[in-house]
């Protein structure tokens, strides 16, 4: 298509968008922050509209020339809209505040931990909400979550909180390297272990990779060189032990 | 007869990269034997079906129009001749050195150079070799968390709001950091280019678990076993926490709306908020922001969105809308306030560098600057190490060549300034 071509297909669709628009039905107009702040916080409103209220505001916080002004209301708001007994309406105020890595959240988020009829999401929720900031207690609710689950679910989600924990490497070592653990666990423990302890990750990865191709891992190949491993797990590790090389060759040698 | 050439001012491969701006390029002959001028005729074609082809301007001046061909007389032995190259509008490549320019003189072919015609494309429509480049290199910046890419999930923080959003300076800046992050992930592969999504059309390649994800347990991103993304780790969290408010294999982006579904502005509309830029730079709330919260997890807040690479492909589409917006009504120069209209307040004027890449770290900016200054190209020295606002306008270059930022687009065409 021409230049000339093109710009008349993009002037013609702009007109007809403004045809479209004139049926438009009601939308989302110009954001009113106070009211929706105000209804946000209003226990009394209907939940589908404190729904709304948090959507509205959430995009409104994408953009709005006074966000700095209203942030704080907001975030006060979310507190009450958090303890709604609409369960949406209360897990999507949870979620937004741990994004923003709010304290009284996650204070709220680890008493659920503590007395389980406080929880105001299920726990492998909380651990992942709570994964936005893993701070030691945090850590320490994961540590006995991954030891002792209540679901597999949780578990999962207790190790994401783990990944970054240096003290966590002789359990992502183990989990990788069990051929009885889900792939997923596996995987999960690979990636965890890889950046914590990248000298011990290689360690367990050339084994499990080893064992899949079934053949000695031809340690001064480049990796393009080896056969891609059948088994996720292998794969997977193939992946990170190539990562792994890349950085111990941009620094001057091998990983601790 | 043998004759040398250069792009970008270097002989190195690494420099063959081009956009639907018009690149400096010269040529010289290296044959000593040589006591008179020759005349020689360059071209190019596609190396591959839907390759990359180049077209040619002579150096300076006009004429508007690029040619597919280029006659020049090369003076004797070691003098250079100046001339310009350019992708070919609609014929950008689709791998790396996919598309040959050559010189020929006496009917014979006497020099021949591969390149690429390297622009951002639709995302959706990528061959899967491109999608895997593109995947690769995020993922070996990403490197476990470890890699570089930490600064730029480091940069897009609410306690830098102001430097990023909530006025004038939200399109430049963006324009800033996303190719920042491109020059990066050209470091990495130097095919990749950033490519975009369109939020107002159906997208089932791209989100798919072969691509950028679909929503697995607990709202975690699945991807294919072997996948580069699977590795992903930011914050210490492997993982990306996102689930789309509507069918992304069926609809552009929307979510629910009393009753309705509600969508943001796709691109007619877009184009279509004001022919200057105060009106245009409304596109920030509607589409950008509605964008954002057509998902729930990290995209839909601006404290934890960098944390998806999704996102740096919104903010393709919201950079290419802003560049296509400029082309449709001519909007590239910087002193012109139909173009830029700036504010008083530090980082929003035309003459203020910009926040992380000044290294600023001082009131009104954030007290912290992560990434150093803004990553260079072999192909352009604009917008520089420590940009001001003003340097991010006029990407392609159109008011003044040195301002070409290296990067284009497959649906914005070039076009030299009038008047």
């Amino acid at each position: 298509m021409s230049v000339e071509s093109y710009r008349k297909q993009i002037l013609d669709e702009i007109e007809n968008s403004r045809r479209r628009a004139a049926a438009a039905p009601d939308t989302p107009g110009g954001v009113d922050v106070d009211a929706a702040v105000a209804l946000l916080a209003d226990r009394a409103a209907p939940a589908d509209e404190r729904r709304l209220a948090l959507q509205t505001l959430k995009q409104a916080a994408t953009h709005h020339p006074a966000y700095d002004e209203w942030r704080p209301r907001y975030l006060e708001a979310l507190r009450t809209a958090a303890r709604s007994r609409d369960r949406e309406l209360r897990e999507a105020a949870a979620a937004t505040l741990a994004q923003y890595k709010d304290p009284w959240i996650q204070e709220r988020l680890l008493d659920g931990f503590r007395d389980p009829s406080a929880a105001l999401v299920p726990p492998e929720d909380a651990l992942q909400l709570l994964g936005y900031d893993p701070h030691a207690e945090v850590q320490r609710v994961a540590e006995r979550i991954a030891d002792d689950p209540p679901s597999p679910e949780a578990r999962r989600e207790a190790l994401r909180v783990l990944a970054s924990d240096p003290g966590s490497e002789q359990r992502f070592a183990e989990l990788f390297g069990d051929r009885t653990e889900s792939p997923e666990v596996r995987r999960l423990a690979a990636t965890a272990l890889s950046s914590i302890a990248p000298g011990t990750f290689r360690r367990v990865a050339e084994d499990v990779v080893a064992e899949a191709t079934a053949e000695p891992l031809a340690l001064d190949a480049e990796p393009a060189a080896t056969a891609a491993p059948p088994d996720e797990v292998a794969r997977h590790a193939a992946r990170l032990l190539a990562l792994v090389e890349r950085a111990e060759r941009r620094l001057g040698g091998p990983s601790r | 007869m043998t004759f040398e050439l250069e792009i970008h001012g270097s002989a190195d491969p690494g420099a063959r990269y081009l956009s639907y701006a018009p690149s400096p390029a010269r040529i010289r002959s290296t044959d000593p034997t040589a006591t008179a001028g020759t005349e020689v005729t360059l071209e190019s074609r596609a190396l591959r079906p839907g390759g990359g082809v180049a077209v040619f301007y002579p150096a300076t001046g006009p004429p508007d129009e690029p040619e597919d061909t280029l006659t020049l007389t090369v003076p004797p032995y070691g003098q250079w001749v100046d001339f310009r190259l350019a992708g070919k509008w609609d014929h950008p490549s689709v791998d790396d050195r996919d598309c040959e320019v050559s010189v020929s003189a006496g009917g014979e072919t006497r020099a021949a150079i591969e390149l690429m015609v390297r622009v951002r494309k639709d995302a959706e429509r990528l061959e899967p070799a491109e999608r895997d480049r593109f995947l690769e290199a995020f993922g070996v910046l990403n490197d476990r968390g470890l890699g570089k890419f930490a600064d730029f999930r480091a940069t897009h923080v609410d306690a830098a709001y102001r430097q990023a959003h909530g006025g004038p300076q939200f399109l430049p800046w963006h324009r800033a950091y996303l190719l920042d992050l491109e020059r990066e992930l050209q470091a990495v592969d130097p095919s990749v280019s950033l490519h975009y999504w369109r939020w107002d059309a159906p997208a089932p390649s791209l989100f798919h678990e072969d691509f950028i994800g679909i929503p697995g347990a607990g709202g975690v991103v699945h991807f294919t076993p072997g996948h580069p993304l699977e590795t992903w780790i930011t914050d210490g969290r492997p993982g990306i926490r996102r689930r789309p408010h509507f069918d992304t294999r069926a609809e552009g982006a929307s979510f629910p709306f009393r009753g309705n579904r509600f969508a943001p502005h796709g691109q007619a509309e877009t184009l279509d908020l004001g022919a200057a830029y105060p009106q245009f730079a409304g596109m920030e709330n509607n589409p950008h922001g509605w964008a954002h919260v057509s998902f729930e997890g990290d995209i839909s807040v601006i404290d934890t969105a960098a944390r998806d690479p999704l996102f740096f492909m919104l903010h393709a589409n919201v950079d290419r809308l802003w560049a296509l917006w400029q082309w449709t009504h001519g909007r590239t120069r910087p002193d012109d306030p139909e173009s830029y209209l700036g504010q008083e307040e530090d980082g929003r004027r035309l003459a203020d560098t910009l926040w992380p890449w000044n290294e600023v770290e001082t009131p009104p900016r954030p007290d912290f600057a992560p990434g150093g200054p803004l990553a260079d190209s072999p192909t352009t020295s604009a917008p520089g190490p420590q940009p001001t606002l003003g340097a991010l306008i006029d990407l392609q270059g159109t008011n003044d060549p040195t301002h070409r930022l290296g990067y284009g687009y497959d649906s914005v065409p070039y076009e030299h300034a009038l008047g």
